[in-house]
């Protein structure tokens, strides 16, 4: 049987060529294993060879539009069956390059691709039902258990047998289902871990409750007299008749509607679209939601300086979270750009 | 920027990781009471609002809520 052939995919630390200085490099290619190579070289064993490293800059690889053509291009070349990238860890720009170039190598080569990265590498989100994500530690201290177990998976796909469940194989769930017939009704395994749980002991759920990443808390106002605050609803108040078309549930969108004219939201002119609450009291009266008469008699009173001319509406119910988290982000550039200091957000 | 959010779905707020968290008066009326004449209501409100500034200017190092 003819030697399985291996590219492996490094940035420009773990080639050894420096840190964040040299994160500007271009792709490149060496023959043979390189730096962590040399130990994934040995858990892949004699059936399998690296022949060569490509690499690439953590910044190059996602600045440079082409960066990925070009490593793949370099991978390609090599005529591999496989390619392993990384692991990554937790560095966020080199796992998005090690998921991508997988990504593009699975599709474009029809090769098998593995990488490695820790649950909070971001390149985990976006890449783990594309591609089989080695589980690693956040750091290199957990190199040795990562290669093993990107060089096991590697091998298994290439010779199509099958996987086991993700925490047995030691990668990151890819979100697909796999049907069996458990051993026991779901009433009794519920409540053996129930029982499992209340005394203590060790257990493993079946169904994970998504976690969401942590967000530090911000600074907080020096001096609320002189700041300018913006009211954010994701209660779904929008002009009466909702003329955006705002949806009432998993919404695409948010929108923003000029109020430094107003002093309150009058229920002829405004009203609530939220498809999760019964919105009758707010569409009574929308400050119910949305308390913009509140806030122009504080502001009045001087215990804040200025309420910001708009007000930032969208619907909170059933809200992916990836699609609110970039709502956030576009708020805050703009509520930024208008010199905001403080947020006022009230939903259900 | 800090951030303080009104919901009457506090223990849910705490989860998920809000900072600094005030909590409303009820689901369908976070930021008001139908029961109330309309001067004590707008009254309720601005105590509401008045809690949520006092959030902005106080430093926080996990979710907290405000009273």
């Amino acid at each position: 049987m003819s030697t399985i052939r291996v590219v492996h995919y490094l940035n420009q630390f773990f080639v050894g060529l420096g840190a964040e200085e040299h994160a500007g490099i271009g792709p490149a290619k060496k023959l043979g294993a390189l730096g962590p190579g040399i130990a994934l070289q040995q858990a892949l064993g004699e059936g399998a060879q690296i022949v060569a490293t490509v690499y690439c800059g953590d910044n190059y690889a996602n600045e440079q539009a082409n960066a990925i053509d070009a490593a793949l291009e370099l991978v390609s070349g090599e005529r591999p069956d496989i390619l392993i990238a990384g692991p990554a860890f937790a560095s966020g720009r080199y796992g998005l390059a090690c998921g991508e170039l997988c990504v593009r190598a699975q599709n474009a080569l029809g090769i098998v691709a593995v990488t490695g990265m820790h649950p909070n590498n971001p390149g985990t989100d976006l890449y783990r039902t594309k591609v089989h994500i080695a589980r690693t530690r956040e750091s290199a201290v957990g190199m040795g258990d990562a290669l093993k177990i990107m060089a096991r998976l590697a091998l298994k796909l290439y010779f199509r047998e099958p996987l086991g469940a993700p925490q047995e194989e030691g990668y990151i769930p890819t979100g697909r289902r796999v049907h069996f017939v458990a051993e026991q009704t779901a009433a009794l395994r519920a409540v053996e871990m129930l029982v499992k749980k209340m005394s203590g002991q060790p257990y493993a759920t079946e169904w994970a409750v998504p976690s969401y990443s942590q967000v530090d808390p911000a600074a907080p106002l020096e001096d609320l007299s002189h700041a300018k605050i913006a009211l954010v609803t994701t209660g779904g108040v929008v002009p009466r008749g909702n003329p955006d078309r705002l949806e009432s549930a998993y919404a695409s969108k948010w929108l923003k509607y000029p109020i430094g004219e107003l002093n309150e939201l009058k229920p002829s002119d405004w009203q609530s679209i939220h498809g999760g609450f019964d919105t009758t009291n707010v569409n009574e009266d929308p400050d119910r939601m949305a308390p913009l008469d509140a806030l122009r008699e504080l502001e009045r009173e001087g215990v804040f300086q200025d309420l910001a001319d708009e007000l930032y509406t969208t619907t909170g119910n059933t809200a992916a979270i990836p699609t609110v988290r970039r709502f956030a982000q576009e708020m805050l550039k703009e509520l930024r750009a208008s010199n905001v200091q403080g947020v006022i957000l009230t939903s259900a | 920027m800090p951030v303080a959010y009104l919901t009457t779905l506090d223990g849910l707020a705490r989860s998920v990781g809000a900072p600094r968290i005030v909590r409303g008066k009820a689901i369908t009326n976070v930021a008001g009471d139908p029961n109330l004449r309309p001067s004590d209501e707008l009254a309720l409100r601005k105590e509401l609002i008045a809690k949520a500034l006092k959030a902005l200017t106080t430093p926080v190092s996990e979710p907290t809520a405000f009273d």
